[in-house]
């Protein structure tokens, strides 16, 4: 894969039925048996902060972000995302890594994408001959429903 | 009663008592002992004289003597004293005899009074014998007188005529009219008795005779029967013996019954004892199987801890990856030889560790996939054993309830087969026993014919027998009898009918022994030939 500097390396994961998949450069870390410490007031997709390796990290459950009518659910996986200097944790239900070759996108993502109603800018892909939504995590973190970690949004 | 014989019977009863004329015999006896004892004692007393003056004179010749020999003078006076006493007591005596001399003239005194006193008594006894003899006279004349009237009061009798009556007065023969009246009574009631029973034994003999016949017909009949009988148990022993014969050979079948079930029985032990082996070999397949599954319950969990790993593996895989993009991210930014080839490293190491955590996964599913099909195998394989089980338990339990149920079977063969074996012997014995009563059935149709034979020939001697009681009614109405006595009597014996065709002829037998269907029994015939009788009686 090194000699094809065109491949991108595409960190997979599933949340509420659906697989999302983020460039694994914005990836840090991937992690499992995370217990994170809840706080008070926060909304139920907020599972607390997570102390990694001397950082204090916000843990988020993708998939109760996703559907919100699921509830609180605490998924296995944590995928550790990193903005700038912060790092953010999204608690998904599995995770792996796919490679694709193609650097252009394949198209519009459908409406009903989570994601596009989230206000989070998304694109399709096509990951390990899979057709699959891709975003930033800069366009996560920029969609204001992900920032308001209040319990009433 | 002759003449000689009445006087003789006279002078008996009028002899002089005992206690008369025996002193009168006895006296003169007495008299003349008297005498010849007192003769005898006068001889004795002059004997005795004579030796008493032998001895005295002897004394004095040895009186000297002894007073000379010097003796013990004690004794020898002792001794003289005593012989002087008793020649004192002799010379005493003696001199006593002397002065009773003259009664030796008593024995001859006494003679002559019994000689006077038997002459005496001879002449006083002819003096009676011929007064009694006066007397005798007289009476056998009396005798004779009445003897002689008695005599024609018992002529009539010699011709039957029971009127009679001899006259009772106080001559001698008084009590012989006496008797001859009571004996003229007894006869004339014998005379009626013998008619009465005359008569009676007609009738009885006429009723026996119709008895008789009844019996001879019965006796036909009977032996008729008797020989239907006797056919009957001839039928009756065969069918025995054949039963006989069945049940030995009931008795051979419950004994082979009885080998059969003994082969099964022990079939049946070594079915247990295969069963009670395959059981075991079940049970330790059951433990094996357990251990199989638990095995496979250890391997699951190990499967699962290469899942963990495979798990991990991925995640490390994924980090890699992560790792060997920001590498590569920042390779392009730099644009270096060195590092570029290090993100290429990582990129294959992350590879190889995604591929070795595909295999691992991959290898942990089969064997998750293999464990789980091991572990469902076990887990049939132990409903199976368990069922098996199950089944061979029922299966030994019903070998143990056959078992049971073979020996009951024995036990009751063995049983059936001594009920069988004893039927048989008390068939046999049966048979046996039909048998001799065949014989003796046939023994006795001889017998009831020579009873039927029998009867006839006393209906014959009862022809004679009723004759007889006839001809005997004849001569007993030959007597005469007073008026107050029954009449003498006619013959009043009535012959009842008898009809020969009450009964079934012989003819009516059958061949081969079967009963005639409508004739009558020898029973209903033996009733009916007792109704005559009974209206006889």
């Amino acid at each position: 894969m090194s000699d094809t500097a065109a491949s991108r390396r595409w960190v997979v994961m599933r949340s509420a039925g659906q697989e999302y998949a983020v460039d694994a450069v914005s990836v840090r870390e991937i992690h499992d048996g995370w217990q994170a410490q809840p706080l008070p007031g926060t909304a139920p997709w907020f599972l607390g902060t997570l102390v990694v390796r001397g950082r204090v990290v916000p843990v988020t459950s993708f998939d109760a972000w996703l559907d919100a009518d699921a509830g609180r659910r605490v998924p296995p996986f944590g995928v550790e995302i990193t903005i700038g200097g912060d790092a953010y944790l999204l608690a998904v239900s599995d995770v792996r890594h796919a490679v694709d070759t193609s650097d252009e996108g394949i198209g519009a993502p459908s409406a009903d994408s989570p994601l596009v109603a989230r206000g989070v800018r998304v694109e399709r892909r096509s990951i390990g001959g899979a057709s699959i939504d891709t975003f930033t995590p800069a366009a996560l973190i920029a969609s204001p429903a992900f920032s308001d970690i209040t319990a009433v949004r | 009663m002759s003449s000689t014989s009445l006087h003789r019977a006279s002078s008996a009863s009028r002899a002089w008592p005992v206690s008369v004329w025996l002193p009168l015999v006895l006296l003169p006896l007495v008299l003349l002992a008297l005498a010849f004892v007192s003769l005898g004692h006068g001889i004795a007393d002059q004997d005795r004289t004579a030796t008493l003056q032998q001895a005295r004179e002897r004394w004095n010749a040895l009186q000297p003597l002894l007073l000379d020999e010097g003796a013990d003078a004690a004794v020898r006076s002792e001794t003289l004293r005593r012989l002087d006493d008793t020649l004192t007591l002799t010379e005493s005596r003696r001199l006593a005899g002397s002065f009773a001399a003259w009664v030796r003239w008593v024995p001859t005194a006494l003679a002559v009074l019994a000689v006077l006193l038997c002459f005496w008594l001879w002449r006083a006894l002819s003096a009676m014998r011929n007064a009694r003899r006066r007397i005798e006279d007289g009476r056998m004349r009396r005798d004779q007188a009445a003897i002689l009237s008695l005599l024609d009061d018992m002529t009539p009798l010699a011709d039957g005529d029971l009127t009679v009556r001899a006259t009772v007065d106080e001559a001698m023969t008084g009590a012989l009219a006496d008797a001859f009246n009571q004996a003229v009574t007894a006869l004339r009631q014998l005379v009626a008795d013998t008619g009465h029973s005359a008569k009676e034994v007609g009738k009885a003999v006429a009723s026996t005779r119709s008895s008789t016949r009844a019996l001879s017909s019965a006796a036909s009949v009977q032996s008729r029967e008797i020989l239907r009988a006797s056919n009957y148990l001839n039928v009756m022993s065969g069918a025995i013996a054949e039963l006989s014969m069945n049940a030995t050979a009931s008795a051979r079948q419950a004994s082979q019954t009885r080998a059969a079930a003994g082969e099964g029985r022990s079939a049946l032990t070594e079915a247990g004892v295969q069963l009670d082996r395959i059981r075991d070999e079940a049970a330790l397949t059951m433990r094996l199987t357990h251990r199989l599954a638990d095995n496979v319950r250890a391997i699951d969990a190990e499967v699962e801890t290469v899942r963990a790993i495979a798990t991990r593996s991925e995640l490390l895989s994924l980090n890699t990856t992560v790792r060997a993009a920001a590498a590569s991210q920042r390779v392009a930014g730099a644009d270096s030889g060195p590092d570029e080839r290090s993100t290429s490293d990582y990129a294959r190491l992350a590879d190889d560790v995604s591929d070795l955590a595909t295999v691992l996964g991959s290898a942990s599913r089969e064997i998750s996939s293999l464990t789980a099909v091991i572990r469902d195998d076990a887990d049939e394989t132990l409903r199976a054993m368990s069922t098996t089980d199950a089944a061979l338990r029922a299966g030994v339990d019903e070998a143990a309830a056959l078992y049971g149920h073979l020996e009951t079977i024995d036990t009751s063969v063995a049983a059936l087969d001594g009920l069988i074996g004893d039927t048989a012997d008390r068939a046999a014995r049966q048979a046996d026993v039909v048998r001799r009563l065949s014989g003796n059935m046939t023994v006795l149709n001889r017998l009831g014919r020579d009873g039927a034979t029998g009867l006839a020939d006393a209906s014959a001697s009862l022809d004679d027998l009723q004759a007889l009681a006839e001809a005997l009614d004849a001569r007993v109405a030959g007597f005469r009898l007073p008026a107050g006595n029954p009449a003498p009597w006619t013959s009043g014996i009535e012959v009842p009918d008898f009809d020969s065709d009450d009964y079934p002829d012989e003819g009516d037998e059958r061949p081969g022994g079967a009963p005639a269907p409508a004739g009558p029994s020898a029973a209903d015939a033996l009733a009916r030939s007792s109704v005559p009788a009974a209206s006889e009686s």
